[in-house]
C-alpha cells in the first residue's frame, strides 16, 4: 500500500468502501462451520462432476451466434422434456454410419425419457456413491420423494453426510447424483485406460458413456482430440443434445476413479474428469450477445502437466464456436511459438493438446494468440488473449 | 476437531467479517464471496502450521485473490451459480441505489478485471504489488485496471467522478 492508486481512484474507492460496508457476514454459523462448508463443497465437486454445468461460461473469442449452413440434423426435434435420449431414442439420425434403431435394446420406447422408481434411483446412486467414496453399508436416500424421477436427472441426496469421505466432521447435506441408465451405474465417474484414440469413435462412445453412465452407442462423435493422457470429445444425439466429455487421467487411482487423497493434497485443486449433456441450442445460444467469434462454453482449462501445482498448460476444452462466418479451424500460438491447430466441425471443436501458456508463472494471465480461419484459408480474425481482454469474458 | 481445525475456526471467527467483505468485492456476490473464503481456507490448510501467525490473514487474502484471478481458468472450480448447496450467510443490508448499481457493474466485469480493480482502487495496492500478489506482469495489471475502470465508467455512465463522489445520491444515473 505504499503507492496509492491514481487520483481518479479516490472517488471510486469511496464508493467501493460503501459497497463493501454494506455486506455483513451472517451470524448463524460459526467459523468452524464456515470452514467445514469449504471442505464440503470441495468434496461435492468431486462427486458431482457430471452435475456441474459450465455452460454459462464464455471465453476466448467473442462473437455473435450463427447457425452454420450444412448442418445435417438441425431440423431435428428438441425433446419437450429437455432430457437427453437413451440409446435408440429419437426419430432420425443424420449420419449414415450411425443409424438409430426404432426399438431400444433395453425395450424402452423411442423418444421417451425413462422413468425410474425412487427405490431404483436410490439403488443406482448408492452404487455410484460407494464407488466414488468407498464401500459402506449406507444407502442413498433422496431428499425429495415426490418424483417422478428420470434417468439423467440430477437428484439431491438427503443423507450425504453419512458418506463422509473426509476425515473431518462434515455436517452439511444436499449432495447430488445423476441417475445413470440401467446397468451402467457400476462405473460412473470412472475413466477406463488407456483412453481411446481421437479417431476411435466406438472407443470414445464407450469411454464417455462409462463415465456418465449413459449409452452413447447411437450418438455421433462430432469431433475429438486426444493428447498425452487427455481426451476431449463432443458427441451429438439424434434429438439435438450435445455431450461434452473431458477425460484427464491425472488424478485417477488404479480403479479409474478420482483419487480423492491425491486431489485433496493438490493445493491448486486441479481439473478432474468431467462430462455433461446439454441441449445443443444452449451451447450455441450462449454466444448471441457478442459481435465477433466466440467459443462456448470454455476452451481454456488448466491441466496438470508435471505435478500438482503446475498450471502451465491450457489443454482441455470442447464447445461451439460462433461468429459472422463459418470457421474451419483455429490456430493457437503459445508462448514458445508452437502452433496448435483446432479443427472446427460444423462449429464444434474439441481440444486436448498441451499449450504452454504461462512460462513465467502458473498464475500469469493468458498470452496465447488465436487465429481464426475460414475453409478457404482466409484469416477471419486474430486475437491476443492478453490484449483482447474484452473478448475474454466469463459470464 | 484437530488442533489445526481449531486454529482455523478461531481465525475465521476473528477475521470473518473482513474476509467476507474481501470475498464479496472480489466476486461481486456475497455468496460467491463466502465460497471464496471457504475455498481459500481449505487451500491454506496443508500449510497452516507453517504460516507466520502474524501473516495468516495476508496469506489467506492472497489465496483468495489468486483464486478469484484464476476463476476464468477454472470455471468448474469457481462457478458460484452452480455450486451453492449451502445457503449463503453473508448478505447485503440496506443497499442504496448507488451500491446496487455499483455492485451490478462490478459483477459485469470479467473476473480478472474485477480482481485488479478491487485491489487497485479499493485495497489501494500499487500495480507492482498487485503483480506480485497475483504472480503476473505489471503491464497486465495496468491493462486490466485500465479496462476495468473504463468499463465501470461506461456501465454506470460516470462522466464526472468528482461530482459523483461529492454527492453520490444526486449524481447517480439510471443504468438500464
Amino acid at each position: 500500500m505504499n503507492q496509492p492508486a491514481d487520483d481518479r481512484g479516490t472517488p471510486l474507492r469511496e464508493r467501493l468502501d460503501r459497497l463493501a460496508d454494506s455486506v455483513s457476514a451472517g451470524n448463524d454459523i460459526d467459523g468452524a462451520q464456515l470452514y467445514r462448508q469449504g471442505l464440503q463443497r470441495r468434496r461435492r465437486r468431486v462427486a458431482a462432476t457430471t452435475v456441474l454445468v459450465a455452460a454459462a461460461t464464455a471465453l476466448v473469442i467473442a462473437g455473435g451466434a450463427i447457425w452454420l449452413p450444412g448442418m445435417t440434423d438441425d431440423s431435428g426435434p428438441v425433446p419437450d422434456n429437455g432430457r437427453p435420449p437413451a440409446a435408440g431414442q429419437g426419430s432420425h439420425h443424420a449420419r449414415a454410419n450411425a443409424q438409430a434403431s426404432d426399438e431400444d435394446p433395453g425395450g424402452r420406447s423411442a423418444g421417451q425419457a425413462v422413468e425410474v422408481s425412487q427405490a431404483e434411483a436410490e439403488h443406482r446412486c448408492t452404487i455410484v456413491w460407494h464407488n466414488v467414496w468407498g464401500p459402506s453399508d449406507v444407502k442413498v436416500e433422496l431428499s425429495d420423494d415426490s418424483g417422478p424421477w428420470f434417468e439423467g436427472d440430477p437428484v439431491l441426496i438427503a443423507n450425504a453426510r453419512e458418506f463422509d469421505y473426509s476425515p473431518f466432521d462434515i455436517s452439511n447435506t444436499d449432495e447430488r447424483c445423476v441417475i445413470p441408465q440401467a446397468g451402467l451405474e457400476d462405473n460412473v465417474d470412472s475413466v477406463e485406460l488407456p483412453l481411446p484414440a481421437a479417431d476411435d469413435a466406438a472407443g470414445i462412445r464407450r469411454a464417455c458413456g462409462r463415465f456418465l453412465g449413459w449409452d452413447f452407442s447411437d450418438w455421433e462423435v462430432l469431433t475429438a482430440d486426444r493428447a498425452d493422457d487427455r481426451l476431449a470429445a463432443l458427441l451429438r444425439s439424434t434429438d439435438g443434445h450435445i455431450a461434452r466429455c473431458l477425460l484427464d487421467s491425472w488424478y485417477l487411482d488404479d480403479r479409474g476413479f478420482v483419487d480423492n487423497d491425491r486431489y485433496y493434497a493438490d493445493p491448486d485443486g486441479g481439473f478432474i474428469p468431467y462430462a455433461d449433456i446439454t441441449p445443443k441450442e444452449k451451447l450455441q445460444g450462449e454466444a448471441k450477445t457478442y459481435d465477433d467469434y466466440q467459443i462456448h462454453p470454455l476452451l481454456t482449462l488448466g491441466c496438470q502437466v508435471e505435478s500438482p501445482g503446475q498450471w502451465e498448460a491450457d489443454c482441455l476444452g470442447a464447445g461451439y464456436v460462433s461468429g459472422p462466418e463459418p470457421v474451419a479451424r483455429i490456430v493457437i500460438t503459445d508462448v514458445t511459438g508452437a502452433e496448435h491447430e483446432i479443427p472446427v466441425v460444423d462449429g464444434w471443436l474439441a481440444f486436448a493438446e498441451t499449450v504452454i501458456n504461462h512460462a513465467d508463472s502458473r498464475n500469469s494471465p493468458g498470452e496465447l494468440h488465436f487465429t481464426v480461419y475460414a475453409a478457404d484459408g482466409r484469416i477471419l480474425a486474430r486475437y491476443d488473449e492478453d490484449k483482447e481482454l474484452p473478448f475474454i469474458t466469463l459470464r | 476437531m484437530t488442533s489445526t481445525q481449531d486454529e482455523v475456526a478461531s481465525f475465521v471467527a476473528a477475521r470473518r467479517q473482513g474476509l467476507t467483505r474481501f470475498g464479496f468485492m472480489l466476486t461481486g456476490d456475497p455468496a460467491a464471496g463466502e465460497d471464496l473464503v471457504q475455498e481459500a481456507l481449505v487451500r491454506c490448510l496443508p500449510s497452516w502450521g507453517r504460516l507466520d501467525p502474524q501473516g495468516v490473514e495476508a496469506y489467506v487474502r492472497k489465496v483468495m485473490a489468486r483464486l478469484a484471478w484464476k476463476a476464468r481458468r477454472h470455471p468448474l472450480r469457481m462457478h458460484p451459480s452452480s455450486d451453492q448447496a449451502e445457503p449463503a450467510t453473508a448478505d447485503i443490508a440496506d443497499a442504496s441505489a448507488e451500491q446496487t448499481d455499483l455492485r451490478r457493474a462490478l459483477t459485469s466485469l470479467p473476473p480478472q478485471q474485477r480482481v485488479v480493480l478491487v485491489l487497485r482502487y479499493w485495497q489501494d495496492l500499487s500495480e507492482a504489488e498487485i503483480a506480485e500478489l497475483l504472480g503476473c506482469r505489471q503491464g497486465t495489471v495496468k491493462s486490466r485496471a485500465s479496462r476495468a475502470y473504463a468499463q465501470l465508467r461506461q456501465e454506470l455512465d460516470w462522466s464526472d467522478d468528482a461530482a459523483i463522489a461529492d454527492n453520490p445520491a444526486t449524481a447517480r444515473r439510471d443504468v438500464s
